[in-house]
């Protein structure tokens, strides 16, 4: 029978809240949500109803303030590293029991040491305590939703919220304006106060962009009315259709996860996520693979996408025997991987499953581009995946000797203090000061008149490598991580980078190796595992390999008319095997480095040349000092061992020079075939160069040993 | 949008649509208060045209506004192009954009007198009922029972330059209400999406921005199509959007596949699909173009289980569609 085994299912079914939620929906800050919400719980107030502020932040309080509002339940303060924060006082309004609470902004993430992590947690307690809730949320803010957000305006929305928590409202009241009456706030300076105190970046006040957005909000607000129509009228047939999604750790993932939630919502269909991994146990999937699968399950179910972890050893078969079995319609895939397939590998697993999935619809998401670049979804070889936030903030006026002791206050907390990071109220980074720095200034000077505005910082979708680049080249610790607003997000250490690069680097050595990059780590792969990496490149460069013996047998006469050739044989053939791998070698790391591009080929070729041809007279002449040597002393090689030592000199030139120039040049060929460069191992180089070597060898010999020994 | 194209020589006036979906959601009042807003920023604003009933409350905002008065004919009130051209304001406001003018009128449709003071140069901002547009005429007719005579194209409302919903929190409304009002919600999307694409398409910006939806269906005589069209029909059912169904012309066909195929297309098309025959040496290129011209977000295809050594190496059609069709999802059937 079928050998999966299930490890877990996580069922996610929220409990019904019992207060009603109601979302104010918009495009963007400055559509007038918050004036909308609280005109409304102004009027619920005047008509008696028990209505209290649970969140709004200063600024609307303050435009408002000769309104009549209804009370204001004091939030939270929290000391954050730039002052303070204020969150939502949770505890405060439930001993207060209203029977309306107003919270500004669902979207919100809170401040470090709060109850929960984000804001909507916070309403769903209120609602299960039975308060109805009046909130605000943007169309960006929607989980389900951040790719589509990515593509229109090239922002990664970090604050967002589950979809389910806008399908459980109660009800959703689209805020709306025109894109070109929002410009006009805009122009007119109402939207810019609203936009800073939300942190909305400017770059999406354009109004294509803002046109798209509304479109969006629209469409959302109009499937929000029809599922909670449906819902109401019992017509809602969850369950009839059921979606399998396929896990991996691949980082297209998280954006299948959202698509998949998303037309699962539209279509009615129930959504399961499946990992299948063919380890002996999930703990012994190799470690940073696991932990972007755990992420990955832990999404899901973030999502509310029951999770499945199984273990086969065809995880092809698998996911479609699973989908067969639970009665799915639709399996949700990733793409093929960008590279194009090396036929010798077989079909990747997307072309398996398509393969496999005799009953089963099979759908391959899209991968949105944007200006020629695809997205991260989740984003793994961008600077933004390897960040941490663990960073020391100072505020610019504060004094070097509060400075100090600020430092010496939050120390303790972060693994990473050479540098202190100067930012305004808005998180803007205005500057960065080292310790040095500050243990050598005044005292009583200001943080702002010391720290260095000329420093470096990197976007978030920096290409990892780029930065582990940019950190060596400039010696740097750390660097500030910018969205395109200019607020800082967090750094890079160098440590963040060498751990990315240990991997990164031990998967470029296993290729140069001649094998395809393990699994794990060297000790605990299984033997067959190992030996199936490594038999198949073996078994090509044997067959590549016995083209030697084809070109043996085409100079056979010669080598028995002159056995003395044979003599020097592997000395020649594998001269050159060795100078094209050291050759070979060299280029993938200058590549790797980035030293060297694609277009750098013939600058390559001409060093290559003249140190191929340096190298063949260096060993021609040490074969050539051998041959002598060996005559002198004992007349090995009898009376014609001076073209014989001609012959060997000349071949050991041509060989060398070939080794190093095709060593040099497959990288290149390589690439340009959209390949690795990295696969062009040693090896490979070395039999292509045995071939040719033996064959320049017995021609230089046949030239010169003509009439001679020949 | 802004929409720069001039007809003339001169600029196209901008259209400003008031959409509602029930009398009483208070569009009038919503598009009488923003007229009297643009007059205290200084803009030339009269009013083109009143209902024939006006309410206190929308008497007292036009109070101040001129009038253009409607021409009476035969009791219909039409509006006086003549007299507004002449008086060539910046805005002019007109309450009501279906009515169907009288016979010997300069134009049979008011949505006709308004393309003429658009291209004249004059801003329109008008308010219209979701059951007067002609392509919702019936599906509101189905919900409420009523059909009203005089209509206004879909494609006069897809060139609104702005367009906005009044709309009023569902709680209050009625089963019915809420019905519309989805539908006046996904209709006013549409037309924010024509003009996102006209503003593309004007600024040479290759699509990627459409937030729209849209399916196609690849059949072949082969392929499990019934199971197709019915899948991509409930599909675009439940995300409100069109679906297209094509075949690519092959010229193998037997007489009977032919037949076959005929009958699949006639199928999809009686269910309202858009359906077209493709030329090209290529399916696989000749679908892709297909798809990123008429901005396709969801590929349906039928894939042979028959599967031969050489597809099993090297991958099939429906594996290299998949590899080159990156922007857009490709579903495969089974067959």
């Amino acid at each position: 029978m079928f050998a999966s085994s299930l490890i877990e299912i996580m069922p996610t079914m929220p409990s019904v809240p019992k207060g009603r939620l109601r979302i104010y929906f918009g495009y963007a800050a400055g559509v007038g949500k918050t004036y909308q919400m609280l005109a409304d719980a102004t009027d619920m107030a005047k008509h008696g109803a028990d209505v209290v502020i649970g969140f709004l932040d200063s600024q609307a309080r303050d435009n408002d303030a000769e309104k009549d509002l209804p009370g204001i339940i004091p939030p939270l303060r929290f000391a954050t590293r730039t002052g303070t924060a204020e969150e939502i006082d949770v505890e405060a309004i439930l001993r207060r029991r209203p029977k309306v609470c107003l919270v500004d902004e669902l979207a919100h993430s809170n401040a470090a040491g709060s109850a929960r992590a984000k804001r909507w947690e916070d309403v769903q307690i209120l609602l299960n305590a039975g308060i109805d809730v009046l909130t605000t949320m943007n169309v960006q803010d929607l989980a389900s939703l951040s790719d589509q957000i990515w593509q229109i305006t090239g922002l990664h929305i970090r604050e967002t919220v589950p979809d389910w928590v806008l399908q459980q409202a109660d009800e959703v009241v689209m805020v709306d304006v025109t894109p070109r009456a929002l410009m006009h706030r805009l122009e007119r300076g109402v939207v810019h106060a609203k936009r800073a105190a939300t942190g909305t970046p400017a770059e999406i006040y354009q109004e294509p962009t803002l046109v798209a957005l509304r479109e969006l909000a629209i469409r959302q607000t109009a499937q929000a009315l029809e599922a909670r129509q449906e819902g109401r009228s019992g017509q809602a047939e969850r369950g009839a259709e059921r979606i399998l999604v396929h896990v991996s750790a691949n980082p297209a993932t998280a954006m299948l996860l959202r698509r998949a939630r998303r037309v699962a919502d539209y279509l009615h269909a129930t959504c399961i996520a499946v990992c299948v991994h063919s380890e002996r146990s999930f703990s012994s999937i190799p470690e940073p693979v696991r932990q972007a699968i755990e992420r990955h399950l832990q999404f899901a179910a973030n999502l509310q996408i029951e999770t499945v972890v199984l273990q086969d050893k065809n995880p092809a078969r698998a996911l479609v025997e699973f989908g067969r079995q639970h009665d799915v319609s639709q399996l949700f895939l990733s793409r093929p991987a960008k590279e194009r397939r090396r036929w010798f590998a077989g079909l990747d697993f997307t072309d398996r499953v398509v393969q496999q999935a005799r009953d089963l619809e099979v759908t391959v998401i899209a991968e949105p581009i944007r200006e020629g670049r695809a997205p991260s979804a989740y984003p793994e070889d961008e600077a933004g995946a390897i960040m941490h936030s663990g960073f020391v903030r100072l505020p610019p006026d504060m004094t070097v000797d509060e400075a100090i002791g600020e430092l010496r206050r939050q120390a303790a907390n972060f693994e990473m203090i050479h540098y202190a990071y100067v930012l305004d109220e808005s998180q803007h980074l205005l500057g960065i000061v080292s310790f040095r720095d500050l243990l050598s200034a005044q005292r009583s000077r200001r943080v702002r008149e010391i720290m260095r505005k000329d420093y470096l910082s990197i976007p978030e979708d920096m290409d990892q490598r780029d930065v582990a680049r940019l950190l060596a080249q400039k010696r740097l610790l750390a660097v500030p991580v910018v969205d395109p607003g200019g607020h800082m997000v967090g750094i890079v250490s160098s440590n963040d980078i060498l751990s990315m690069v240990q991997q990164a680097a031990s998967e470029t050595i296993q290729k140069i190796g001649g094998m395809e990059a393990l699994e794990g780590p060297y000790l605990s792969v299984s033997l067959r595992h190992m030996v199936q990496k490594r038999a198949g490149w073996l078994a090509i460069l044997f067959v590549g390999e016995m083209l030697t013996a084809t070109a043996m047998g085409y100079f056979s006469d010669e080598v028995s008319r002159a056995v003395v050739l044979a003599l020097f044989l592997p000395l020649i053939i594998s001269s050159g095997g060795n100078s094209g791998s050291q050759a070979t070698t060299l280029v993938i790391r200058a590549m790797a480095m980035g030293e060297l591009k694609l277009r750098d080929w013939w600058r390559v070729v001409a060093r290559e040349v003249s140190t191929g041809l340096a190298l063949g007279v260096i060993l021609g002449v040490i074969g050539i000092s051998r041959i002598l040597v060996w005559q002198g002393v004992r007349g090995t090689y009898g009376p014609h061992y001076l073209v014989i030592a001609a012959t060997i000199g000349c071949s050991l030139v041509g060989v060398v020079l070939f080794g190093t120039l095709s060593g040099s040049m497959l990288p290149f060929v390589l690439r340009r075939c959209g390949l690795d460069p990295a696969s062009a191992s040693a090896p490979f180089v070395a039999t292509l160069v045995d071939v040719t070597g033996l064959i320049i060898y017995f021609t230089v010999a046949s030239i010169i040993l003509r009439g001679t020994v020949l | 949008m802004p929409d720069e194209s001039a007809v003339g020589g001169q600029m196209r006036g901008r259209l400003k649509v008031f959409l509602g979906y029930a009398s009483g959601v208070g569009k009038s009042y919503r598009m009488f208060d923003e007229a009297r807003r643009r007059k205290e920023r200084g803009q030339d604003v009269i009013i083109g045209a009143l209902q024939p009933r006006v309410p206190d409350e929308i008497r007292t905002l036009v109070s101040s506004s001129e009038v253009v008065p409607t021409l009476d004919s035969g009791g219909v009130p039409v509006i006086d192009v003549e007299a507004i051209l002449r008086r060539r304001p910046q805005v002019c406001v007109v309450d009501g954009l279906a009515y169907d003018n009288p016979p010997g009128s300069r134009n049979a449709h008011r949505w006709q007198d308004i393309e003429e003071l658009l291209a004249a140069g004059i801003n329109v901002v008008g308010s219209v009922n979701l059951q007067f547009i002609d392509d919702q005429r019936d599906a509101v007719a189905r919900i409420t029972g009523k059909t009203v005579t005089p209509t206004i194209p879909r494609s006069f409302l897809n060139g609104a330059d702005e367009i906005v919903i009044v709309d009023i929190p569902s709680e209050a409304l009625s089963e019915q209400a809420i019905r519309l009002r989805e539908m006046a919600l996904l209709l006013s999307a549409d037309v924010i999406e024509a003009g996102l694409q006209r503003y593309l398409h004007s600024h040479g910006i290759e699509s990627g921005l459409g937030m729209r939806e849209k399916f196609l269906v690849c059949l072949t005589p082969h392929s499990n199509a019934e199971r197709m069209i019915a899948s991509g029909l409930r599909n675009a059912g439940r995300f409100h959007c069109d679906l297209l169904v094509v075949y690519v012309e092959q010229s193998h066909l037997t007489p009977s596949e032919r037949t076959q195929l005929e009958n699949y297309l006639a199928q999809a098309r009686s269910a309202g699909a858009h359906v077209d025959v493709l030329q090209g040496q290529d399916p696989i290129e000749a679908i892709l173009k297909y798809a990123r011209s008429h901005s396709v977000t969801q590929i349906f295809v039928g894939h042979s289980l028959k599967s031969n050594p050489w597809t099993r190496i090297f991958g099939s059609p429906v594996n290299r569609l998949i590899r080159s069709a990156r922007d857009m999802d490709v579903r495969v059937f089974p067959h």
